[in-house]
């Protein structure tokens, strides 16, 4: 069998046609030809490993390399950027508006705050969702989903500062009104310093020593669930990356269509993340895992999609090419 | 008016296929280490968007297996502004250096 055929059917995934032709396709050829004409065993174990180096070396490249972009592309990159923020924008005003209007008028902005804090980071990869699958059409081009995964990471991060930096100190501070607030009606509750922090008002390094304090005082239960707490502000941040890269296989002509896509993928991940919740307190799954199960069961889905329809392709263009 | 750019490693790719046409391996081979098998299909793939060199892929003979390989040869711009660089780097090199008061 001749090597480098796996990491051609990768490259098929990753590169351009025109990458994979002027790239790809003559380092695999010189790793075959130069594997071809050893004869002794060490020579051709270092030609498949200084080959195979090569070869991975210039699919990364392809990988991160973003050719210059046509106006098709342009356009649907601003159609999705808009239709993203858009829904961004609705998601948004829709998870803070509706409880806010539960509290007092007093501490209303500060709730609004709050709620807001904690909107964002779920409102980032929804709008990424219905964006994607309401702003791209059904012909995604490499370059476009690269770009496209681009600004996915880029909402992630930002998802991330919100979770890590704002949600702890908005949610915080309007704690800490509603008490003050509390105690000039007469409430005569607990002292501020025995007041108890939720884990969503932890900064990473407090959730960090809650964890290591209940778990020395015999306490597992709950320091599970503050450990799980802080790998799902991580894994919550990379949502993005995961609802891109389903939505960015899972393409269809009608735009109805792709809207359900991105329900059904937002109804499982709620799913996915309250099963790995309930499995990791429990004890059924590993901390990591159960907060990481709906970014892993998504980006898992994608892949499995995109080279079941990569093989379904190159055996197209095969018979079409065996046809001529 | 844009003038066209060479790096040293596109440089030394157009040197090397001033004699003859080349593989990549080849070019890798010549270059004794100066060209890299990680990166020479990039830069002449890039090179090729330029317009500085044109490629073929090897005829093939009857039973060969695996892909065919892809042999390089610079084409006329391409040797032009090797001949240009060149010209350019020789007259840098005997011009006397500039002085500041």
């Amino acid at each position: 069998m001749m090597p480098g055929r796996t990491l051609h059917r990768l490259a098929t995934h990753i590169c351009s046609a025109k990458t994979l032709e002027r790239v790809v396709e003559p380092a695999i050829a010189d790793l075959q030809k130069e594997y071809a004409g050893a004869d002794r065993v060490w020579r051709r174990a270092w030609v498949l490993l200084t080959g195979y180096i090569a070869i991975v070396k210039v699919i990364a490249i392809c990988a991160v390399t973003i050719s210059p972009v046509s106006d098709h592309e342009r356009r649907e990159l601003v159609r999705a950027l808009v239709w993203s923020g858009a829904m961004f924008l609705v998601i948004g005003i829709l998870l803070t508006a509706l409880p806010m209007y539960t509290h007092s008028h007093g501490l209303r902005r500060l709730r609004a705050m709050s709620i807001l804090a904690q909107a964002v980071p779920l409102a980032i990869p929804l709008g990424i969702a219905f964006g994607l699958a309401f702003g791209l059409s059904a012909r995604v081009t490499t370059n476009l989903a690269k770009i496209a995964l681009v600004g996915a990471l880029t909402a992630s991060t930002l998802s991330l500062c919100v979770l890590v930096w704002v949600m702890p100190a908005a949610h915080q501070s309007f704690t800490e009104s509603a008490l003050r607030q509390a105690r000039s009606r007469g409430y005569d509750g607990p002292a501020r310093t025995s007041f108890q922090k939720g884990h969503s008002q932890m900064s990473v390094a407090e959730l960090r020593a809650a964890v290591a304090h209940f778990s020395a005082d015999g306490e597992p239960r709950i320091a599970r669930r503050y450990a799980f707490g802080l790998h799902q502000r991580f894994s919550l941040a990379a949502a993005s990356v995961a609802f891109a890269s389903m939505l960015l296989v899972l393409r269809a002509d009608a735009r109805a269509v792709r809207g359900g896509f991105a329900l059904v993928a937002c109804v499982i991940y709620w799913v996915l993340m309250f099963t790995g919740e309930w499995g990791s307190r429990r004890g059924y799954l590993a901390l990591p895992l159960g907060a990481w199960l709906p970014n892993i069961v998504l980006i898992a889905c994608a892949i499995l999609v995109a080279c079941s329809r990569s093989s379904r392709s190159s055996r197209l263009r095969g018979s079409l090419r065996a046809a001529r | 008016m844009d003038l066209p750019r060479l790096s040293s490693t596109e440089h030394l790719i157009l040197a090397l296929l001033s004699g003859e046409e080349m593989f990549g391996l080849q070019l890798v081979e010549q270059s004794k280490g100066g060209l890299k098998r990680g990166t020479v299909y990039v830069t002449l793939g890039r090179m090729q968007d330029k317009g500085y060199v044109e490629s073929r892929t090897e005829e093939r003979r009857a039973g060969a297996i695996g892909l065919p390989r892809r042999l390089y040869k610079p084409t006329a711009y391409g040797l032009r502004v090797l001949k240009a660089w060149e010209a350019a780097a020789r007259t840098f090199a005997r011009s006397p250096k500039v002085r500041h008061a």
